[in-house]
């Protein structure tokens, strides 16, 4: 368990696949998200699910609302790539009605504070498709700089969306985060 | 989960549940009858072999179309690809209970699919084969935009007699000419 301030991280569970499922198979949830866009199956999403605790260089987590302790997304740390320390962290809160409360920030913070003081990465990036304003106000307020633009990164509802991409230093990190101790 | 573009319907990915719904439907000679190239009966394995090729998300990309109004299974509709590279794939819908054609359902499944395979699987030609004497499909293939391109004469063997099979197709730019581009 890994504690944020309203949130805490827990690995994902294969368990609970069909929870994440519904969250990512929803149009809202997955208006700037990757996968989703393609319905995926129970049996797929349990494999993925199940793959993840058997790759060492992906960190998914359940983000668990502490208040009534329950799910409410998933963010993980995905390409963990040693001896570089590198990884990119990506996040969804699937219960839209806690949308806009900052826990999304609450767990994207968790998330590099596992980053760089557990798994001991250097550089942590982050992307936003274009159009995603939400987001693209979001990490630079959280810190992150944006480090550069992949263009027509990904080809979603018809149209081709630049990337933006954002990465934080561990000494990005530490002096506005401070450590955990 | 992809609404449709009619209202009528909305699509999701295949449930394992359901396998059997299914399989009582593709069975059933009143659908059967219009298939171009499915030799029917499936048995219980045959019919989850589809679902295990739908869970790789390769080639057949093939979803559940359910009512809008109360949720009810319906039918299938999907695409299976063919080499990635030329972006096309062939279409095929089931609507399952023979009380529920006429209602639309099938119009609003082939847009939202059609839609859904411009938009989200990139495919830029999207073609189909209809039987010769199937009135009800090939004139809502061509109400719906599809381009007739001919026909192969005496292609398929069904209840013993020979079918010509009518072929159809749509390119993406067709598509978004005639139905719009997304914002």
């Amino acid at each position: 368990m890994i504690p944020g301030e309203r949130i805490y991280l827990t690995p994902v569970e294969p368990d609970a696949s069909e929870t994440y499922r519904a969250w990512i198979n929803d149009p809202e949830v997955h208006e700037w998200l990757v996968a989703g866009h393609i319905p995926i199956t129970a049996a797929r999403e349990r494999a993925i699910i199940e793959g993840f605790g058997k790759d060492d260089s992906v960190f998914v987590f359940e983000i668990r609302l502490i208040e009534g302790d329950r799910p409410i997304g998933l963010c993980g740390l995905h390409g963990v790539e040693m001896p570089h320390r590198q990884a990119e962290i990506g996040i969804l809160i699937g219960e839209k009605e806690l949308w806009g409360q900052g826990l999304g920030r609450d767990a994207i913070v968790t998330g590099l504070r596992f980053g760089f003081e557990t798994l001991g990465l250097h550089r942590i990036e982050i992307s936003a498709f274009e159009g995603n304003d939400r987001a693209l106000a979001l990490y630079p307020s959280i810190g992150f700089q944006q480090s550069g633009r992949d263009r027509h990164r990904v080809f979603l509802r018809g149209h081709f969306w630049d990337a933006v991409v954002f990465d934080m230093l561990e000494d990005e990190f530490r002096e506005r985060y401070g450590s955990n101790e | 989960m992809i609404p449709g573009e009619l209202g009528l319907v909305y699509l999701t990915a295949l449930d394992r549940d359901n396998a059997e719904q299914t399989r009582e439907w593709l069975n059933d000679p009143a659908v059967a009858r219009w298939f171009v190239d499915e030799l029917v009966p499936n048995s219980k394995a045959k019919q989850l072999e589809m679902y295990d090729e739908a869970d790789k998300g390769e080639k057949l990309f093939m979803l559940e179309i359910h009512a809008t109004d109360d949720d009810r299974y319906l039918g299938i509709v999907g695409f299976e690809t063919g080499d990635i590279r030329h972006r096309q794939a062939e279409f095929g819908i089931a609507i399952g209970p023979v009380d529920e054609r006429g209602k639309g359902f099938g119009r609003d499944a082939t847009l939202t699919c059609l839609r859904w395979g411009f938009d989200t699987l990139g495919l830029h030609c999207v073609w189909l084969g209809a039987l010769d004497d199937n009135e009800h499909a090939i004139p809502l293939y061509r109400d719906i935009g599809f381009r007739e391109l001919g026909r192969i004469r005496e292609q398929v063997l069904v209840e013993g007699s020979f079918h010509d099979v009518v072929y159809f197709d749509m390119l993406e730019d067709e598509f978004r000419a005639r139905y719009g581009s997304r914002g």
